[in-house]
């Protein structure tokens, strides 16, 4: 296990690419985040969405917006895998395939945990900046942190499903923003009527995160501001954790079926 | 004498044709067994389905004689093809990533790199190196923790005449130690060079096998020549034990039958008052016996 966490990590370590699109990513949303004070629509009933503990809703929201950077992150790692041969030569080296797939999901773990931190450490201190109570640091709204961390696992996963079907870079960035209209279109016009649109799977991974925009709270379960506190719904969260199960026996499945 | 491998009617039907069809052989434990076939015959095919990367349509086969699993595969250094490493990662790191997955202590990777003549490079990236340069890395790799079995497709690919002479005695060298090797090639004189037994295929289908001196010396073949070539065939083909008679360049090629010894034949000659000035007997070479046993198979 610790071998193979090593062995992600020296295939991550040295690529550029890899590190020019982390780092474009953490710059985007740290201006993102930073700018969300100056949103018209903030909420007037927690004053500032920088401050602890809105943040956590806040950032989180924000980062999420941007998950289609780390997607593209492990939709390039997968698909050099293919592109080297190296899948086929780990499965000669004496790896199973599914311990492949496994292994290559620690970059999946890997990657959503490094831009987790990073969330929390910017979290930290844009609150801390914007002049929080330090008792409201890890409030209930911190829970939201926790559906982050899931939604990135998942959307990641999705990502990684569609990079071990369809092998070609190009082919799986496509696929994978492809599917996001196809949900739009899922959600907006299929499922209209149907409960069913709140289960499809980008859906349930974002309703991890919340943003801290009044118009939102209002319409949140329908419970009347004041006396509700924000907390992660965590019957999502559980879906979540499922659909992520799915794609990772998917990927699974489909590569032990497969001639590598 | 123990079994390392062991291949039972092996098939592997693409949509189009059979790669690999019926293919069964035996492999023992020391030995170096030449996969010898044209290109398209399916040697590649055959070495990904016992190397676990692609599935037989039907057929068996068996790794040192037990029911296969992933980490006998640990056990077993191989080149299938082509070499597979990160172009942007330097040599050593790619040689890092695969003593790891193998549980190689890292230590191992200055031997293997000694043996390949990579030691200088080991820190440059492997897309710097050169085709042959990549391909000693990809043969280090298999070397990696010595292991009781060497797979190698085509292993002198890309190599100048020094480095296929340098890789043969490395192959040679390993094999001393007890090493099993296998080797697919479509190179005859590598076969003929460094395995001791040898499974012809083309087609997907096994042609012929045996150890290399039976394949090889099939038959009786005698080069002679003298100045008078036309009274050496008409004297040639009166002798008892002759077979069958080629002329080529300056000699003639003469088939004798198996009963009958090229001192027999040379005697017969000298009493015919021919003045031999050329006279080697020959092993069969396997490139005639392949271009014969492959042309209508
Ligand atoms: N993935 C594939 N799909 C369809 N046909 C394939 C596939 N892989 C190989 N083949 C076919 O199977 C046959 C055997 O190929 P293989 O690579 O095993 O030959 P080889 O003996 O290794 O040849 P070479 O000496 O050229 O390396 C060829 O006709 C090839 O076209
Ligand atoms: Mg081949």
């Amino acid at each position: 296990m610790l071998d193979l966490i090593s062995i992600e990590y020296i295939k991550l370590k040295n690529n550029s690419s890899f590190w020019i699109i982390l780092v474009f990513y953490m710059l985007i949303s740290f201006y993102v985040v930073g700018k969300a004070d100056s949103l018209p629509a903030g909420s007037d009933v927690f004053a500032n969405p920088l401050q602890f503990p809105m943040i956590w809703l806040t950032s989180t929201y924000c980062a999420s917006f941007l998950v289609l950077f780390p997607s593209i992150l492990i939709i390039l790692n997968i698909g050099n895998e293919f592109k080297y041969k190296t899948a086929k030569q780990h499965v000669i080296d004496g790896l199973s395939k599914t311990t492949f797939i496994l292994s290559k999901f620690i970059s999946v773990c890997l990657i959503a945990t490094i831009i987790t931190i990073y969330v929390i450490l910017l979290s930290l201190f844009l609150g801390w900046q914007s002049g929080g109570e330090i008792q409201d640091f890890f409030g209930e709204q911190f829970s939201f942190v926790t559906g982050f961390y899931i939604q990135l696992i998942g959307v990641l996963s999705f990502a990684f499903l569609i990079a071990i079907l369809f092998k070609r870079t190009g082919i799986s960035i496509v696929v994978f923003v492809g599917y996001y209209f196809i949900e739009v279109i899922l959600y907006y016009l299929v499922f209209k009527d149907s409960p069913i649109r709140d289960y499809l799977p980008l859906e349930v991974f974002n309703s991890l995160t919340f943003s801290p925009i009044k118009d939102n709270l209002d319409s949140f379960s329908g419970l009347s501001i004041p006396e509700f506190k924000l907390s992660l719904n965590w019957f999502s969260a559980a879906i979540g954790a499922i659909y992520i199960a799915i794609c990772l026996s998917l990927s699974i499945l489909i590569f032990n079926r497969r001639d590598v | 004498m123990d079994t390392i491998l062991k291949i039972d009617s092996l098939t592997k039907k693409y949509p189009s044709l059979f790669a690999v069809s019926q293919l069964s052989l035996s492999i023992d434990k020391g030995s170096v067994f030449g996969l010898l076939g044209p290109n398209g015959s399916g040697k590649t095919t055959t070495l990904g389905i016992i190397l676990g990367v692609a599935s037989a349509t039907s057929g068996n086969f068996s790794w040192f004689g037990k029911k296969n699993s992933s980490s006998d595969r640990k056990k077993i250094g191989a080149l299938l093809e082509t070499p597979n490493f990160y172009s942007y990662l330097s040599a050593k790191s790619n040689l890092k990533i695969s003593a790891k997955i193998k549980g190689i202590d890292l230590k191992d990777i200055d031997r293997v790199a000694e043996i390949v003549n990579l030691k200088d490079r080991l820190n440059d990236k492997f897309k710097t190196y050169s085709l042959g340069m990549k391909q000693r890395l990809a043969i280090a790799s298999a070397l990696l923790g010595n292991p009781e079995v060497l797979v190698l497709d085509e292993p002198t690919n890309g190599l100048d005449p020094q480095g296929i002479a340098e890789i043969r005695t490395v192959i040679q060298n390993i094999s001393k130690m007890g090493v099993t090797i296998i080797l697919a090639s479509h190179a005859l004189d590598e076969v003929e060079k460094v395995c001791s037994h040898v499974c012809v295929i083309k087609k997907g289908k096994s042609l012929i096998q045996g150890s290399v001196s039976d394949v090889l010396v099939g038959e009786n073949l005698i080069e002679v020549a003298c100045s008078e070539i036309e009274k050496l065939k008409e004297i040639t083909t009166k002798f008892s034990g002759f077979k069958a008679l080629k002329e080529e360049n300056h000699y003639l090629l003469v088939t004798l039958k198996d009963s009958s010894s090229s001192i027999e034949f040379s005697k017969y000659l000298i009493t015919n008052n021919i003045i031999i000035s050329h006279f080697v007997k020959r092993t069969k070479s396997l490139e005639e016996f392949f271009l014969e046993t492959t042309k209508d198979a």
